[in-house]
């Protein structure tokens, strides 16, 4: 692995931090909230963009590595795509919000001063999920992931409601119980790692892969069982999952498509910092993550099935399909760690356009009872389309998003010989596009319900800036369904750094 | 550490269960913040203990900062005792979770018995021989870690799961001074957040489910009539 110092890393994160500063003491309006929020993002992303850029690794050569103030910051490519991904939607969210909670502003249902607090919480929560990323200190990240769940879940209690709060109080409780057993994992490989080098006094990440080696085998899969636990929850996994249902259908629409398309990729992220790294030297682990992946894939959609809230059904799926990403990145192989982390990036687009889609018709019409509506098409025919894209890439059809990566955890699966996964992931995938495409049908096609014609002159189009990113997602689901190629250097380059860690 | 050391750190890590135990047990939410405060003064006295048995000054760091936390958690404003004097008592209280908490100690203990030896003071690291000898210390810490977990699963009052967080931290923080009393750097940051952030989040969420529906108890809001799960941002309830 070759390094450098780069100034541009810690740059990253204080952007945001500093439009936060100016949402939070500045005497501004909506509008300025809103110039404050694209200047703290939009740089942000393009200076990811160039990370990316930089980071990508040539065939054949050495994977790079950049860091700063003495190697506590660093990134690899890994860092860099999930910082741009980062940016991608928390922009796109940020926009959609525009519209959308200025429209609950004037409802009623967020006070002037809730909004604020909206914004500010939308970029500090950007820029630690920034931190998380770079950060090299293993137990600085997991201090950072829990600011960055702190935000969230005042974000989830933004209307303040009583499933609203408790979803909250529900989502902050696990994920920082979840981030203790983290802890007793790293203080576990610490212990342990004292008593070969007694100098030591941090873990650094990129060392995991050496330390790992030098375990007995049942304090590795205690280690393993605890970042599983730690990961998983924070990830949505099953059976760490219970937050995810509650969190995503009471929060407002833009911010469940922060959770599902990013707030749980942090699960992923840290797995493949952690526990895949573990999978190459013990084969039960691998097992063991198959397992859980696998369970999550069939459970969630088959709960997915039987939700009659739309925003409730979409949270089903992604726990359905955070088991794809999950089980690719544990499997360890070089083809598994492509295809979960290709997955996660897949989701992210589609599930993110999915909610916003839910949002759109919960902005027109207040519905989200998929028995309540029926015949929007008619009268968002531009929502409607975007729904298809976003249900048939996440139901992995052909020229979808969705297809190539779920079909390289797939083939991952089956060149690990783990036949009944092959077989599971082969129900599942069925099972979510008719679950997906049936409810899209029930939604814009299906013959039009008295409510929806009770409340026919709202329903109309979405403003622009809400049209805007729906419109790029679906775009980007579909460019990356027909070329997903786009995606190979950076993906390629993100997956070798990982291996390299554990020196393959 | 010396044998002296290792048994005081013993007591005091009894007393910072006991104490624990109490803070879930009690009813009245102030006298629940007050037993809590002394299971936090058991844990500063145990990290000072540590810092001058093991010779290590950075654990007066972390004593230092668990003292702040003793006083900032239960005192500041929108911290326990603010909170327990504005939310109902725990009128539904269990003793569930210390009952499965015994028998998790009487387990524990045989278990260990049976595959090892159970020791004040083990010689070299903790984890090195543990198929030969396990600390008392590092298993009063994790029995510690364990409560706090079953508190977590098995309470429903807010305030009380707000103290189980507190609990199951403690006793990860107690493990980890057993295990690696070298490894300071930036738990004690973690620790402040933890209070600061979350436990706070938590205590206002509490109090603001308090307020608009009188209990804070997670079962009797989810069984009260009213709001409908999912109404959020909705024109309609359902």
């Amino acid at each position: 692995m070759t390094t450098e110092t780069s100034l541009l890393l810690p740059l990253i994160p204080f952007i945001p931090l500093l439009a936060a500063l100016f949402v939070a003491l500045g005497e501004t309006d909506d509008a300025g909230r809103q110039v404050a929020f694209v200047f703290g993002t939009v740089p942000s992303l393009v200076l990811g963009g160039l990370l990316t850029v930089r980071l990508v690794t040539p065939r054949g050569g050495q994977p790079l590595i950049l860091t700063a103030w003495g190697g506590f910051l660093y990134a690899d490519v890994l860092s860099a795509l999930m910082i741009c991904c980062t940016y991608l939607v928390v922009a796109s969210v940020g926009i959609y919000s525009f519209a959308y909670i200025r429209h609950d502003v004037e409802r009623g249902l967020v006070t002037e001063s809730g909004s604020r607090l909206y914004y500010f919480l939308l970029l500090v929560f950007s820029a630690f999920m920034t931190w998380t990323m770079i950060v090299s200190h293993l137990f600085f990240m997991f201090l950072v992931i829990e600011i960055a769940t702190i935000a969230v879940s005042f974000l989830v209690a933004t209307y303040k409601t009583k499933y609203a709060l408790i979803a909250s109080f529900k989502y902050n409780l696990l994920v920082v119980m979840a981030m203790l057993f983290a802890v007793m994992g790293a203080v576990l490989i610490f212990a342990r790692m004292t008593t070969v080098d007694p100098t030591l006094s941090r873990i650094h990440v990129l060392e995991m892969g050496k330390l790992v080696t030098l375990l007995p085998v049942s304090l590795a899969l205690t280690i393993v069982a605890c970042f599983i636990c730690a990961f998983g929850t924070k990830g949505g996994l099953m059976p760490f999952h219970s937050w995810l249902p509650d969190a995503h259908s009471e929060a407002p629409a833009p911010i469940s498509a922060l959770l599902s398309g990013l707030v749980i990729v942090v699960g992923p992220f840290g797995f493949a910092r952690t526990v895949a790294l573990f999978s190459p030297h013990y084969t039960q682990v691998v097992v063991l993550v198959a397992l859980l992946g696998c369970a999550s894939i069939a459970v969630g959609i088959l709960m997915a099935i039987v939700q009659d809230d739309l925003k409730r059904l979409l949270a089903y799926s992604t726990i359905s399909q955070v088991g794809y990403v999950f089980a690719g990145i544990g499997l360890g192989t070089y083809l598994g760690i492509y295809g979960g982390l290709f997955h996660a990036v897949t989701h992210l687009l589609a599930k993110a356009l999915l909610f916003f889609c839910a949002g759109a018709i919960i902005y027109r019409l207040g519905i989200r009872r998929i028995s309540d509506l029926g015949g929007l098409s008619r009268k968002m025919p531009i929502t409607a389309a975007c729904f298809f894209v976003g249900c048939l890439s996440i139901g992995g059809l052909p020229f979808f998003a969705g297809f190539p990566s779920k079909y390289t955890v797939v083939l991952a699966f089956a060149q690990a010989r783990v036949w009944w996964a092959v077989a599971v992931t082969a129900f599942a995938g069925t099972l979510t596009l008719a679950a997906l495409v049936w409810a899209a049908h029930r939604v814009f096609w299906g013959e039009e319900s008295p409510r929806v014609a009770a409340l026919a002159p709202a329903a109309r189009e979405v403003p622009l800036v809400m049209m805007v990113p729906m419109i790029s997602l679906a775009a980007a689901v579909v460019l990356l369904g027909v070329w997903p190629q786009a995606l190979y250097p950076v993906l390629d380059s993100g997956v070798r750094s990982i291996l390299a860690l554990v020196g393959r | 550490m010396t044998a002296e050391g290792a048994l005081l750190v013993f007591v005091l890590s009894l007393s910072a269960i006991v104490f624990a135990v109490f803070a879930i047990e009690t009813r009245a939410l102030v006298k629940s913040t007050y037993w809590y405060v002394a299971h936090s003064c058991c844990l500063i006295l145990i990290y000072v203990t540590y810092a001058i048995y093991a010779n290590n000054p950075y654990l007066f760091i972390w004593a230092g900062l668990c003292g702040v936390n003793t006083w900032i958690l239960p005192f500041l404003v929108g911290g326990l005792r603010y909170t327990a004097k504005r939310i109902p008592s725990d009128d539904r209280a269990t003793r569930l979770p210390t009952a499965i908490f015994a028998v998790t100690v009487v387990a524990a203990t045989i278990a260990v018995r049976s595959y090892s030896r159970l020791t004040l003071v083990p010689p070299g690291s903790p984890l090195e021989h543990l198929d030969q000898e396990v600390s008392v210390n590092l298993l009063a810490g994790l029995l510690l870690f364990a409560y706090g977990i079953i508190v977590l699963l098995t309470q429903r009052h807010l305030f009380k799961l707000a103290i189980g967080l507190l609990v199951m931290t403690a006793g990860a923080h107690l493990t980890l001074v057993q295990m690696a009393p070298g490894f300071f750097t930036m738990v004690e940051i973690e620790v402040l957040t933890k209070v600061m952030g979350t436990v706070f989040a938590m205590l206002y969420a509490a109090r603001l489910l308090a307020e608009r529906f009188l209990t804070a108890d997670a079962s009797l809001l989810l069984a009260e009539p009213g709001e409908s799960p999912g109404s959020a941002g909705g024109r309609t309830a359902s």
